[in-house]
C-alpha cells in the first residue's frame, strides 16, 4: 500500500528512552530499575511469562505510569502527553474486542480517532496488508485468534506510527502467518520505524532481528545483539543426558576432554554429565563416539527451558 | 506485501473534537444497543407507568398520589438505578474488559472520552428513564407536573450520568459503589439532615418537581437557582473528574 515510504532516519536515533524505571503494585515489584534506549528497527522484548514484559510495554505507551524513573517516547512523556499517541501504535495481548464491530469498522474507528484523512480507505488498505478481507461482514468475535491478532496489528499501524508496540503478536498464528508477520515487522523496521515485539519464545525472537532486551523477574537481564546473548545463553553450565550403548567408555572419553565437570552413569544405557562449554561438547561428542565405537541414540538437555536460561542470565548479573 | 505506511493513513493531524467525540459516542452506543438489554432496563419504567395508572384511578387525591409516586419511585429509584447501570457498563466495562486501551491510545484529550461516555449514558437514559417518567406524570394530566417532570428528568439525567461516569473512572466495581451511593446517601443519609440532603442530586430534582406541581415532597425546599445550577455543575464535575482520572490512572 505504500507509495512513498518515509526516508529511514539515522539508525542511531533514539526514539524511546527508559531511565531507571520501576513499577510496583502494592508489595509486588513488576519492573525493577530498568534503563535502556531504543532506536529504529525491530527490537524484541524477551522474557518468560510474568517477567514484566507487558508492564514494560504498557509503560512505554503511557498506559501505566512508572512508580519511579521516566519514560520518554520521541522526547515526550506518553502518560501525560496524548499528542504523542499519533506516533505510537499498540497491539495489546488481550483477546477482548468490540463485539459489535467488523474488522473494517474497528480499524476505521482507530484511523478516525488518529485523524487519518480517509479513515475507511486507510483501514481497508491496512487490512489487506495483514491478509484480511475488508469486506468481510462478520463481527470480530467470530474471528479466529490468528485473525484477531492481525486485526489488532492493523489498528495499531493504520495511522503510520513511528513507534509500534506489539505484545506477543505471533500468538495464535499458523507458521505461514508467522513468517508473513515477521517479514512485515522487518519491513516496518527497515522503513525507520521502531518496532518492539514482546515474546516468551526464544526461537520466535531469533527471527525478529538482532536487537533484543531480555527481561526476567522484572529486571533487565541482558540487552544487545541477539547472537551475543545467544552465546551467553550457550555458555551457561548445562546438564545433558546421553543415550548410548557404551555409557561408561563414552563418559571416560568425555572426562578426558576437560570441558566436562561431572559425570553420572544412570544405567547401562545412559549417562548424565555437566558441561561449562556446550559448544565444545557439541563439536566433540560425535568424533569421540566414533573413536570408541559407541552408538549415540539421543543427546538431550535436561535444563533447556527458557526459564532456566533467564534464571542464569539474572543470576549472572 | 508492503508494510503499513504513512499514506494514506498518515496521521498528520489531531481529529477535531466533534469527530473524535462522535466516533467514541458511536462505539459506546454500539456496545449498549442490544434490544434485550434495553427492554430489561426499561422494565423498571414500564412497571412505574402501570402502577401510576392504578394509583391515579384509585387514590382519593390523584395529583398528590401520582406526584408522590413520580418523585419517590421515578426520581429516587428508576432514574438513578438505570443511570448507574448504564454509566458503569459503558466506561466501567470498557476498563474492566480491557477495551479502553483502544480508545485511550489515541491523540485526543481525555475529556473527549469522558464526554462521549456521558453523552451515550444520557442518550440511553432518555429512552429508558426519562420517557417512562414523563408517562408516569402524564397519566394524571396535570400540566405543571408533566412540565416539571420533564425539566427535572433532563437535569437529573445530566447529573446522574456525570456522577456515575466519574465514579466509573475511579473505582474497579463502580456499579456496586453506585448502588451503595443511591441506597445509603440519597436514600438514607439525605433524609436525615439538610446538610446531607444538599449533596444529594435527588433533593434538587424533587424541589423542582414540588415547585412545578405545588405538592410538598421529601427533600424539597432548595432555592430555584440551585435546582437548575447544581445538577448542571454535578454533570460538569463528574465529566471533569472522569477526564482527570483517565489521564492519571493506569489503563489495563
Amino acid at each position: 500500500m505504500s507509495t512513498s515510504p518515509p526516508a529511514p532516519p539515522p539508525q542511531d536515533r533514539t526514539l524511546i528512552e527508559v531511565d531507571s524505571v520501576s513499577k510496583w503494585f502494592g508489595d509486588l515489584v513488576a519492573v525493577s530499575d530498568v534503563s535502556f534506549s531504543i532506536g529504529p528497527g525491530v527490537t524484541a522484548l524477551l522474557g518468560p511469562n510474568g517477567a514484566g514484559k507487558s508492564t514494560m510495554l504498557r509503560m512505554l505507551c503511557g498506559l501505566a505510569a512508572p512508580s519511579s524513573g521516566s519514560v520518554q517516547v520521541l522526547g515526550r512523556n506518553p502518560k501525560t502527553d496524548p499528542s504523542v499517541m499519533r506516533h505510537i501504535g499498540i497491539a495489546p495481548q488481550q483477546e477482548q474486542v468490540f463485539e459489535h464491530l467488523t474488522a473494517l469498522e474497528f480499524v476505521t474507528m482507530s484511523a478516525r480517532l488518529h485523524g487519518v484523512a480517509d479513515p475507511e480507505q486507510a483501514a481497508a488498505q491496512v487490512l489487506q496488508v495483514v491478509e484480511l478481507d475488508p469486506t468481510d461482514p462478520r463481527k470480530l468475535p467470530t474471528y479466529s485468534k490468528g485473525m484477531r491478532q492481525r486485526v489488532k496489528l492493523a489498528q495499531a499501524t493504520v495511522h503510520g506510527p513511528s513507534v509500534i508496540l506489539l505484545d506477543e503478536p505471533l500468538s495464535g498464528l499458523d507458521p505461514r502467518q508467522r513468517i508473513h508477520m515477521v517479514e512485515l515487522f522487518h519491513r516496518m523496521g527497515d522503513e525507520g520505524r521502531c518496532v518492539i515485539v514482546s515474546s516468551h519464545v526464544l526461537e520466535e525472537v531469533e527471527r525478529f532481528g538482532s536487537n533484543i532486551l531480555v527481561i526476567a523477574q522484572g529486571r533487565l537481564a541482558a540487552q544487545g545483539d541477539f547472537h551475543g546473548i545467544r552465546d551467553l545463553m550457550d555458555d551457561r553450565p548445562r546438564r545433558l543426558q546421553i543415550e548410548t550403548d557404551e555409557p561408561r567408555a563414552l563418559a571416560g572419553a568425555l572426562l578426558a576432554q576437560g570441558f566436562i565437570s561431572a559425570v553420572e552413569l544412570v544405567d547401562t544405557a545412559s549417562v548424565v554429565l555437566d558441561t561449562n562449554d556446550v559448544r565444545a561438547f557439541s563439536r566433540a561428542i560425535a568424533p569421540l563416539a566414533r573413536d570408541i565405537d559407541a552408538n549415540l541414540f539421543e543427546v538431550r538437555s535436561l535444563d533447556e527451558s527458557l526459564e532456566s536460561v533467564f534464571k542464569y542470565l539474572v543470576g549472572g548479573r | 506485501m508492503t508494510a503499513p505506511s504513512q499514506t494514506p493513513g498518515s496521521a498528520a493531524m489531531h481529529p477535531a473534537p466533534l469527530t473524535s467525540i462522535s466516533t467514541l459516542y458511536r462505539i459506546m452506543m454500539g456496545s449498549q444497543y442490544k434490544v434485550l438489554r434495553l427492554i430489561g432496563l426499561g422494565l423498571l419504567g414500564v412497571l412505574g407507568v402501570l402502577l401510576a395508572l392504578v394509583i391515579n384511578n384509585t387514590a382519593d387525591r390523584p395529583l398528590d398520589a401520582v406526584t408522590d409516586w413520580v418523585a419517590n419511585y421515578g426520581f429516587r429509584i428508576v432514574l438513578p438505578v438505570i443511570a448507574v447501570m448504564v454509566a458503569t457498563s459503558l466506561l466501567g466495562n470498557l476498563i474492566e474488559d480491557k477495551l479502553m486501551v483502544y480508545l485511550w491510545m489515541k491523540p485526543i484529550p481525555r475529556w473527549h472520552i469522558a464526554t462521549a461516555a456521558w453523552a451515550a449514558t444520557s442518550t440511553v437514559l432518555l429512552l429508558v428513564a426519562v420517557l417512562p417518567l414523563l408517562l408516569m406524570a402524564a397519566v394524571n394530566g396535570d400540566g405543571g407536573l408533566v412540565s416539571s417532570t420533564l425539566v427535572a428528568a433532563l437535569l437529573g439525567t445530566a447529573a446522574y450520568a456525570g456522577l456515575f461516569v466519574g465514579l466509573s473512572a475511579q473505582f474497579s466495581r463502580p456499579m456496586w459503589i453506585g448502588f451503595l451511593y443511591i441506597l445509603l446517601w440519597e436514600g438514607a443519609l439525605a433524609s436525615l439532615t439538610d446538610g446531607f440532603g444538599r449533596i444529594a442530586v435527588a433533593s434538587y430534582l424533587l424541589s423542582l418537581l414540588a415547585d412545578g406541581s405545588g405538592i410538598d415532597l421529601p427533600l424539597d425546599g432548595r432555592a430555584t437557582w440551585a435546582q437548575y445550577l447544581l445538577p448542571v455543575l454535578i454533570a460538569i464535575g463528574g465529566v471533569a473528574f472522569a477526564s482527570w482520572r483517565l489521564s492519571t490512572r493506569d489503563i489495563d
